[in-house]
């Protein structure tokens, strides 16, 4: 009964309701279509405004010096070797192609790439170069005797965007057409059969997938992996597939298949360097072969394209095997298709990897310096530009002297720890070294571990300086015209009271007093009481201003404790305040950057030399040789015992209050470097300035070549002989009398007679100050 | 092809926008590119050739073949094309290698002063007055060229 009644009620389906239901079909259809356009609609925007816009930010790329290279310059042809090696080139028997050099003896062959700089281009060229006496002798260039030629500069690191993605961007025409050809058939095979998506790729994975009983295979074309990494992320979703087979299909349509795949060689992503992400062929072939993609050869095109598929599993450096592995496969599917020979498979499968250990582009980060160049190029260029417009970045870094300091810093600080059982790890470093004259920095550590992205102490560290103010007392004292170097100063003990009531009574080193002494022993000595005591008697506010002429650019209050430095300065700030010192007086802004360039090499910005005379010669002249007497017989005597003494050193060793930081700023007549060492809590140490930071400085400069320092005398420096335990003029002839540099009309103004004394030599001159 | 034709004129049309925005955008780095809006020979004293040349190679002769005569001789040249920024660049290489030499300040200053840029002019050729304490000919070049810094600075 309830049957018929069912059948019964199944006829009564009026012709009305059918056209109903027929009706609202009809406009969901409508609304579905509408839906779906405006989908589409919205998609090909997007996929039209990425592809046709700037598909990718480049960040910038940072470089080194380039290796200025000339007879007569004094370099090891071991530091030569450092640099061609870091910067990629190959050492092998026979030099055949550019990137490549061979030792004979003295002598070294280069075969110099071209190579694009800020001011000029410089061609491919054969570069011979003879040593002699650890200097470079003679230099030839395509043969013939040339007076300097250049070598590419390294390359140090990138400013990259969050993602720290980093690509080399590649024309289709560079590449080989091998590899385009594996690629496809390795990847999608009917790349330029289907619209976009593969109907027959997703039915085939779908056959392997079925029959290995799970996901083995995966049916996106070229087009759809390319849509996915520029376009979607990587979340597994019906949603997302779906989208990314829509806009595979609109891809396809707007653009052709030659553009995709040039798009899609530059997107893919192929391994790790740190913190840095490879992406596209013309990276990844300089990265893990060291040459350009249209020199790549056909096993490691088969290395490189077998790593599309896991670029963290077979990443051909970290897993050499399942890259091996991988790449056989490889080129089985390329002997398969008829890309190579039975021949040539059978040799290659046997090859190695053939993957470079150190190349240009698996460069070592630094990161300090690069800290420096990121905050002095602020100023001229948005975050934006210098993350995305690939920009390339000259800059004044010299490798050489980087990896000295870094070397340095490291073994000091661990010695350090060894010898005072400290614990591991408690002291930090940082240096900062710049060129005297041009004001270049050219190394900077910021952290005993070098490749540490952090806390950058040669910028940051603000820390008390101690004794490394004392210049600018006695400099206020000499350019005061009341001081010259044998000037009494008084080191008994010494009482201020500050405004509050307080008592400072600064003590010496060593807890003793040393009476009168002259001028020049007491900062060599570096005296605290007889410091003090200047600091006081030519005015605090004096002593400011010379901070300030010498480059300090921080406010500091005149009170009486600031001239024995108990105030802060980072590293870099105090190199700045010591260039003008060594600059005789000229200041010149240090500098991590030479040029900025376009991607096409046009010059946006340079940053030439720029100098101010701040302080006169004259005084910084007689400052200069209290500083060498630092060095021959003061505090930094060590030095003396690990250099010529022909150079002729400078400098000023500094410890803070309790020993809680050791510095020396010291120069040569070319270089000047700044050192600091304490801990990052603040605590004391048992080293002070001559134990630790001094003995960084030593081990950074003991194999690098140094130029003398000469202090730049002037019409009105002349020489006196006088008596200086009686602060008197005397004559060559008087007992005791020594020859001393005076600023003309500043001498002492009682004159000894000692006629009838016997003639003695200037041998106190020369054992204090040299000839 | 219609249809090909109207995406190439959009992308064109695109392209253009694209690139007049950027334009807008471009900053202007703070160290401006050297422009020289006229001919910088007409401000030349007569002395600025020989005597520098007399002073630094002999006229100009270029006698020696080191590596700092070779990068002042290209400077000289380039000034001499009217290239001023290569022949700062090729100055500053040369102070690289000789960081006291005369003939490298004077070089820069003269530039600097041809560049209209009065005030680095003058504390470079202080610069290169400190390093010819030795040189009398370079001091008097110096001095000369100082002279005639001040006398510009003056002039209304």
């Amino acid at each position: 009964m309830a049957k018929v009644g069912y059948t019964g009620a199944m006829k009564k389906v009026s012709p009305s309701k059918t056209k109903k239901i027929f009706s609202w079909l009809l406009k969901l259809s409508i609304v579905g279509v509408v839906a779906l356009a405006i989908l589409l609609a919205y998609l090909d925007a997007q996929v039209r405004s990425k592809f046709e816009g700037k598909r990718w930010a480049l960040p910038a790329k940072v470089y080194a010096r380039p290796l200025e290279i000339y007879p007569g310059l004094a370099l090891k042809p071991k530091y030569l070797i450092q640099e061609l090696e870091q910067i990629g080139y190959q050492r092998v028997p026979n030099i055949q192609t550019p990137g490549q050099y061979m030792l004979d003896g003295n002598e070294i062959d280069i075969y110099r790439r071209y190579f694009d700089l800020y001011d000029a281009s410089e061609a491919a060229a054969r570069i011979h170069i003879r040593f002699a006496n650890d200097g470079i002798d003679g230099l030839w260039l395509d043969g013939k005797p040339v007076s300097i030629a250049r070598l590419e500069p390294l390359l140090i690191g990138g400013i990259y965007p969050k993602h720290n993605e980093d690509r080399q961007l590649i024309k289709l025409d560079e590449v080989p057409e091998l590899l385009v050809k594996t690629l496809v058939a390795v990847e999608d095979r009917d790349y330029y059969q289907h619209f976009g998506i593969s109907p027959k790729g997703i039915a085939r994975a779908m056959m392997v997938n079925v029959q290995r009983g799970g996901m083995v295979q995966g049916g996106s074309t070229l087009t759809q992996q390319l849509v996915k990494n520029f376009y979607l992320t990587s979340e597994r979703s019906l949603k997302r597939k779906i989208t990314e087979a829509f806009m595979a299909i609109l891809v396809d349509f707007h653009y052709e298949k030659d553009e995709i795949l040039e798009a899609y060689l530059n997107e893919v992503y192929l391994g790790q360097s740190g913190r840095r992400a490879i992406h596209g062929f013309g990276l990844a072939s300089q990265f893990y072969f060291g040459r350009h993609i249209s020199q790549l050869n056909a096993p490691q095109i088969a290395t490189l394209v077998g790593m599309v598929k896991g670029p963290s599993v077979y990443n051909p450096k970290r897993k050499p095997e399942n890259a091996l592995a991988r790449r056989n496969v490889v080129l089985e599917v390329m002997h398969g298709q008829g890309l190579i020979t039975d021949y040539q498979r059978q040799a290659w499968v046997n090859r190695d990897l053939d993957v470079v250990q150190y190349s240009q582009y698996q460069k070592i980060e630094y990161p300090a310096f690069l800290d420096l160049v990121r905050r002095q190029l602020r100023s001229d260029y948005a975050e934006a530009d210098l993350t995305s417009e690939g920009l390339k970045i000259f800059t004044t870094l010299d490798p050489i002297i980087q990896r000295s300091a870094e070397q340095a810093v490291a073994k000091r600080l661990t010695d350090i720890e060894a010898g005072y059982r400290l614990t591991k790890n408690s002291l930090q470093g940082a240096v900062v070294v710049a060129s005297t004259e041009s004001g270049e920095v050219e190394a900077v550590v910021g952290d005993r571990n070098p490749r540490f992205f952090g806390f950058n102490r040669a910028l940051d560290a603000n820390r008390s300086i101690g004794s490394l103010a004392k210049p600018a007392v006695y400099l206020t004292a000499l350019r005061s015209g009341r001081f010259n170097l044998i000037t009494p100063i008084d080191d008994s003990p010494i009482k201020v009271a500050g405004a509050n009531g307080a008592i400072w009574q600064p003590q010496n080193y060593d807890h003793k007093d040393h009476g009168i002494v002259p001028l020049y022993d007491a900062m060599a000595q570096s005296l605290n009481q007889a410091t003090a005591r200047l600091g006081l008697e030519v005015g605090l506010s004096n002593v400011v201003d010379t901070f300030k002429d010498l480059g300090v650019a921080r406010h500091l209050p005149a009170y009486p404790s600031i001239v024995l430095g108990a105030f802060e300065m980072n590293p870099f700030d105090v190199a700045q305040m010591y260039q003008t010192i060594a600059a005789s007086g000229f200041q010149t802004p240090l500098k991590a950057i030479r040029g900025v360039t376009t991607a096409n090499g046009e010059l946006l910005s340079r940053y030439g030399y720029e100098v101010r005379q701040t302080i006169k010669t004259e005084p910084i002249y007689l400052l200069q040789k209290i500083m060498q007497h630092v060095v021959k017989a003061g505090t930094a005597r060590y030095i003396n015992t690990q250099f010529d003494p022909a150079l002729n050193l400078a400098g000023k060793t500094g410890t803070s209050d309790s020993q809680r930081d050791s510095w020396f700023a010291g120069f040569s007549g070319d270089k000047l470097a700044v050192v600091w060492v304490g801990q990052d809590d603040n605590e004391a140490m048992p080293v002070t300035g001559s134990s630790g930071a001094l003995r960084i400085w030593a081990q950074t400069f003991k194999d690098l070549p140094l130029k003398p320092l000469y202090p730049l005398a002037t019409e009105n420096i002349v020489e006196q002989w006088v008596d200086v335990a009686n602060n008197a003029l005397s004559a060559e002839h008087c007992d005791g009398a020594i020859l001393l540099p005076f600023m003309q009309g500043k001498f002492p103004a009682n004159t000894l007679d000692c006629a009838s004394e016997a003639k003695q030599s200037g041998s106190w001159w020369s054992k204090v100050f040299g000839e | 092809m219609l249809y090909q034709n109207k995406i190439s004129a959009l992308k064109a049309i695109f392209m253009v926008c694209v690139m007049a925005y950027l334009a807008g955008c471009a900053q202007t780095p703070q160290q401006a590119l050297i422009e020289v809006n006229q001919s910088h020979f007409a401000t030349f004293p007569n002395w600025y050739h020989p005597r520098l040349g007399v002073q630094l190679n002999g006229e100009n002769q270029y006698t020696g073949y080191g590596p700092l005569d070779t990068l002042l001789k290209q400077a000289d040249e380039r000034f001499w094309q009217d290239d001023l920024q290569s022949c700062l660049i090729l100055l500053e290489r040369a102070q690289r290698i000789a960081t006291r030499n005369a003939a490298v300040y004077m070089r820069l200053s003269y530039l600097l002063w041809v560049l209209d840029k009065p005030a680095q002019a003058e504390q470079t050729a202080r610069r290169a007055l400190s390093v010819s304490l030795l040189d009398e000919p370079a001091r008097q070049e110096a001095l000369f060229l100082l002279n005639a810094i001040a006398k510009h600075k003056t002039q209304p």
